[in-house]
């Protein structure tokens, strides 16, 4: 459902979460007349009926409305030190 | 029962017509000595073979499918979606205005252009300005032909003033228009009222700058209280004041943008003036101007000499024609019709009724959203659906969860400055037991996010059609129908 690429993997296997912080790979809407989603990556708390993927000795949290997009349609997680970390893979859709 | 939710395609059989035609008593030509041959078809096109009545009750049923302002609530923030007075249907539909031409000389289409130059003189008159022009046939081309209004009156003033300023909560349009007449757009961010910043406005304001463009009430429903200073901001550089007329609603008879120093409006008659919204139209995005202005209007433009109604295309500064003959003249009919029935006390209590109706169902629902703006809204307000996205529920599936009550879901997810933002305009044609029904659904699905967050994660559930796949359909969209789908 979600690449990883070894870059991300690496660097998110030597962050310390606290507090109940994980990774949260998040489909954001923005638009208006023409709905597009795009994909967050952030640190954050769990939401009720999050589902979380394990990969590579990674966790991370998606919720039930993210979910729905990942279908079929999976978005890769790069990171690299000059642009932190980067969601490859946005949705444009319902433009009228 | 034959199901009438087919494709008018696979209803079809061959062989089977609706109307029969005469035999043909003119020998037949063959196409291939008229026509090239790479424009005749090898196949024939596979047009549905239907009878009358197979065709009436396939139309008949899409139309059931339909939704809008006369099957029920339809509270799409800056939509305005109020009713539309079937009293405009009918005056629309008179012979002398349906069954004129625009090539018809003048004197023989007198009456149409005297309803054309009084609602030019009424448009005037609510936005404050000194003349207008009916040709633009929506908001956006209103917005267009006002830029390229100012863009000729800079450069009639010996100035290539580049840059177009657009508050954050703009509506997209905005911006695009600015792009498309040629300009730069700058963002004035809003600040945490809600309204522009004064201070960033005036760090973004200078020589360049050609226009301020602003709709007020904002997009978020708030008066801009600092609209005389932001006025004088921007004239003090040179600049022009653009008003958004998408507004208009929330000020009729109240105050007009001429009187908080605006040099040029755009009005939405498939907002404010109850002709029909949606489906691509027909509209009307008439523009109102200042008298420095004028010369600058398209033409033609219609004008009074004596007792006669005459079109003036003289105008050397003119921008040009930005329409096809006059506008969209059934439209304009629609909304002379409604100001006449309405008069400028009607106009105002249309305006006192749709900030009430606002207020009343911001009051009733911000206990169970968050409200980002406490202060009392115009016609219009907006929720945010944060407090239910921590609960794993986006406004998105609030929105769907909507239309199994019955109701089309408000704006949502604009302005883009509101995180998960719910916009909600109930405008004035609206009963209270309407608004009251609306709230008790609206806070029934906030109960729901908390204890049975499943029924509104998957809704819809009522609907002809339930979820769509919507990634599926920007990625591989099918937009040409095949006999073997
Ligand atoms: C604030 C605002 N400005 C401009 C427009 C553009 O109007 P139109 O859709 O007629 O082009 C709209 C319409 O949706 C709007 O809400």
């Amino acid at each position: 459902m979600i690449h990883i690429t070894k870059e991300a993997q690496q660097k998110l296997s030597s962050i310390e979460w606290q507090d109940g912080e994980l990774p949260r790979l998040d489909a954001n809407v923005t638009g208006g007349c023409g709905l597009t989603i795009n994909y967050l990556f952030i640190f954050d708390q769990a939401r009720k009926n999050d589902t979380i993927y394990h990969s590579h000795g990674v966790s991370i949290r998606v919720d039930h409305f993210t979910k729905s997009y990942l279908e079929g349609n999976p978005p890769t997680i790069d990171y690299s030190d000059t642009d932190g970390f980067q969601v490859i893979n946005d949705v444009a859709f319902d433009s009228c | 029962m034959v199901e009438y939710h087919q494709l008018i395609f696979e209803i079809s059989q061959s062989g089977r017509t609706g109307a029969d035609l005469p035999e043909s008593d003119v020998d037949p030509i063959e196409l291939d000595e008229k026509f090239p041959k790479h424009l005749l078809r090898d196949t024939p096109a596979e047009l549905p073979e239907v009878s009358e009545l197979q065709l009436v009750r396939h139309y008949t049923a899409l139309s059931h499918k339909n939704y809008g302002v006369d099957n029920g609530f339809y509270p799409l923030g800056s939509c305005t979606m109020k009713y539309n007075p079937k009293i405009n249907e009918d005056v629309a539909r008179l012979e002398g205005f349906s069954r004129i031409h625009p090539y018809q000389p003048a004197e023989t289409v007198q009456g149409a252009l005297q309803l054309l130059y009084e609602l030019q003189e009424d448009l005037a008159t609510i936005s404050g300005m000194d003349a207008v022009t009916l040709q633009p046939s929506a908001g956006a081309q209103g917005e267009w032909t006002g830029l390229m209004i100012a863009k000729n009156y800079h450069q009639q003033n010996g100035e290539n003033r580049s840059k177009v300023l657009v508050p954050d909560s703009a509506h997209g349009t905005n911006p695009a228009s600015a792009a498309v007449a040629g300009f730069d757009t700058v963002t004035i961010p809003s600040n945490k009222n809600g309204l522009v910043d004064l201070e960033a406005l005036k760090k973004r304001v200078d020589q360049d700058t050609a226009a301020l463009m602003l709709t007020n009430p904002n997009t978020l429903g708030l008066f801009e209280k600092d609209i005389v200073e932001i006025a004088e901001v921007v004239h003090e550089a040179g600049g022009l004041l653009y008003y958004d007329g998408a507004n208009a609603n929330a000020i009729l008879g109240k105050t007009t943008p001429g009187k908080m120093g605006f040099d040029i409006v755009h009005l939405n008659l498939h907002k404010t003036f109850t002709t029909p919204h949606g489906g691509g139209g027909p509209g009307a995005g008439p523009v109102g101007v200042t008298k420095e202005l004028i010369p600058f209007l398209p033409v033609p433009r219609i004008e009074r000499d004596g007792d006669n109604y005459i079109w003036n295309v003289d105008e050397p500064l003119s921008i040009g024609r930005v329409k096809g003959y006059y506008g969209n003249f059934g439209i304009l009919a629609r909304a002379y019709t409604y100001i006449r029935t309405m008069g400028p006390e009607g106009l105002r209590q249309v305006s006192e009724s749709a900030v009430l109706h606002a207020n009343y169902l911001k009051k009733r629902l911000e206990t169970h959203y968050e409200s980002p703006y406490a202060q009392f809204c115009k016609h219009e307000f907006v929720l945010s659906g944060a407090k239910q996205k921590k609960l794993g529920i986006r406004t998105m599936n609030i929105a769907k969860r909507l239309l199994d009550f019955g109701y089309h879901p408000p704006t949502i997810y604009f302005p883009l400055n509101v995180e998960e933002c719910i916009m909600i305009e109930p405008t004035e044609t609206e009963t209270k037991e309407t608004l009251d029904a609306f709230a008790d659904s609206m806070i029934q699905i906030a109960h729901e996010v908390e204890e049975d967050p499943d029924i509104v994660l998957d809704a819809p559930h009522t609907t002809v059609v339930g979820r769509l796949d919507e990634t599926k359909a920007a990625r591989k969209p099918v937009l040409r129908y095949t006999k073997s789908l």
